[in-house]
């Protein structure tokens, strides 16, 4: 008794020291930049310290609201437009089982183009504005919901699709009650992949032909070689993804604890 | 040419009979992703005649196909393309180096992926695009750059992946290749790695579609050689057909390398897919 009860205490503060050494490690390489930063004389590499000095004059200076508030907005803009698009197209397209193979290979063929490509294609046929970033991350982050959404559909269980049958005749019923719950899992892991593109598509779309904007902070801060608000604005958009992202996972989490619990994993 | 039409409608006529329908419409199934893309082109041409698109801004579908075809035969088209390849084959070539290293080492040591873990999910969600001006400043604007952009973006998911491979690696093939007498090392270089091909393959066609993402972006925005560097010159000089042409070859390039992958998928996890879907 007493000896598991040790041994048990021991586990713990092994797991313990070894989970706090992650962060430990962290620390670390943070200390040696912001060391190795001090001590670097070609200015290339600049002190940690600096660089979230610099970051904190951005959030709390005009800067939020000119460039990191806008970015921000235009990628959930975006982001908004492809999940609604996504969504109900993939829906029908997954519905009406005969249309898919029609549509399948171009649907592949866009998700397949690099979408920072669409970028100067968008700017040439729709000029150079703040609604041509919205549509752009839009047209680039659509894809992968859209085709996520499409095979989540097909794949509802037939047996559900027949119980609501015995309740309702409404097809609109049956798509929003039965479908799309149970195609949730699918599309939420459709919807991150477009997140993270819609990120990409607002750095890339904010450094061509712009005047405001994180992306043209960055782009900007190199050519004039400020270090300092350049690496820092590269801190700041990492820190927004990483933000966007953790949000987006603790929904997802939430969303779908009915599903983990079908595949037998633990509820969370 | 006449001969030949009239030849296959004749055909489909004889084929048409009810005891045929069913090879006519394999025949139409066939034919349906093509049928796809005629069917978008048709509503983009009938879209632009209509003046739902800016004409002087979008080109005609012919505009585009000569523009496409010209770039091919004087080989910018090609030659762009290959150096895109060849920026995401070298960044790919070093993301798996580091990515499965470190994906091993994370996969069977609960300690170092203990170690490593915060940092690894802090660095993940940067996006790579962003760090194209810290390369710029690192690496300049040869293919180095673009190299070291795409290593960086997409080591990320063959971590993951490979940590994941690694631990689902059915406990019992482990213990088996133990008691059947093969060392550690033996029992990890013939049975785990082996195990884990399929998952780390998955990992690497993510990253490809990244390495491509990356590849493109750091050529638009800096110039670096490929793709994206002729997407910029094109939207420089607004030759629209051009741009739409290179934007095409992208998509091209970008199924080309799915393709390929999922070709060596088949090849390299094959035995997986048989022990799996066969038993469904």
């Amino acid at each position: 008794m007493s000896t598991s009860t040790r041994s048990a205490v021991v586990t713990r503060s092994i797991a313990s020291v070894s989970a706090s050494s992650g962060w430990a490690l962290f620390a670390l390489i943070l200390v040696l930049w912001d060391v190795v930063g001090k001590g670097d004389e070609t200015g290339l590499i600049v002190p940690f310290s600096t660089v979230v000095q610099t970051l904190w004059d951005i959030v709390t200076g005009p800067s939020l609201t000119e460039d990191v508030l806008p970015s921000v907005a235009r990628t959930l803009a975006g982001f908004s437009i492809a999940a609604v698009t996504g969504v109900v197209a993939g829906v029908a397209l997954g519905w009406f089982r005969s249309l898919e193979p029609w549509f399948r290979g171009v649907l592949e063929f866009m998700r397949a183009v690099p979408p920072p490509a669409y970028v100067p294609v968008a700017i040439l046929v729709m000029g150079a504005d703040s609604s041509t970033r919205v549509i752009v991350i839009a047209v680039g982050a659509v894809w992968p919901v859209l085709l996520a959404t499409t095979d989540g559909t097909r794949r509802v269980e037939i047996g559900y699709l027949d119980a609501a049958r015995v309740y309702t005749r409404s097809i609109g019923a049956i798509l929003r009650r039965v479908v799309l719950p149970s195609s949730l899992p699918q599309i939420l892991a459709g919807l991150r992949i477009s997140l993270a593109i819609s990120l990409i598509l607002m750095v890339v779309s904010e450094m061509i032909s712009s005047t405001s904007g994180l992306g043209y902070k960055i782009l900007q801060a190199q050519r004039l070689y400020d270090l300092p608000t350049m690496y820092a604005s590269v801190l700041l958009l990492g820190v927004i993804g990483f933000l966007l992202i953790f949000g987006f996972s603790r929904i997802e989490r939430r969303a779908t604890v009915w599903y983990e619990g079908t595949k037998g994993r633990g509820h969370v | 040419m006449t001969r030949l039409v009239s030849a296959a409608v004749s055909a489909v006529e004889r084929d048409y009979s009810p005891g045929n329908r069913a090879m006519l419409s394999r025949l139409i199934g066939r034919f349906r992703p093509v049928g796809g893309f005629v069917i978008c082109a048709g509503v983009y041409a009938a879209a632009r005649g209509l003046g739902l698109l800016p004409e002087t801004s979008t080109p005609s579908l012919p505009a585009l196909a000569r523009s496409w075809i010209g770039g091919l035969r004087d080989l910018t088209l090609v030659n762009a393309s290959l150096d895109t390849l060849h920026a995401t084959a070298l960044g790919m070539l070093f993301s798996m180096a580091i990515g499965v290293t470190l994906g091993l080492a994370t996969g069977l040591l609960v300690p170092i992926d203990r170690l490593t873990g915060v940092t690894i999910e802090f660095l993940r969600p940067v996006p790579a695009v962003a760090l194209i001006p810290v390369a710029i400043v690192l690496f300049g604007i040869d293919i180095a750059m673009q190299i070291f952009l795409i290593a960086t973006a997409c080591v990320w998911p063959i971590v993951i992946a490979t940590k994941q491979a690694v631990r689902s690696v059915d406990p019992m093939w482990r213990d088996a290749s133990r008691v059947m007498g093969r060392s550690r090392t033996g029992t990890l270089l013939r049975v785990v790695l082996p195990a884990s091909v399929p998952g780390i393959m998955t990992g690497l066609r993510i990253s490809t579609s990244i390495a491509l993402v990356v590849a493109v972006a750091a050529g638009l925005l800096t110039g670096s050689p490929g793709l994206g560097a002729s997407l910029a010159a094109a939207q420089q000089l607004a030759d629209v057909p051009a741009a739409f042409a290179i934007l095409v070859m992208a998509g091209a390039l970008g199924m080309a390398l799915d393709w390929g992958l999922r070709g060596l998928e088949r090849i390299v996890s094959g035995w997986q897919i048989a022990i799996t879907e066969d038993k469904r």
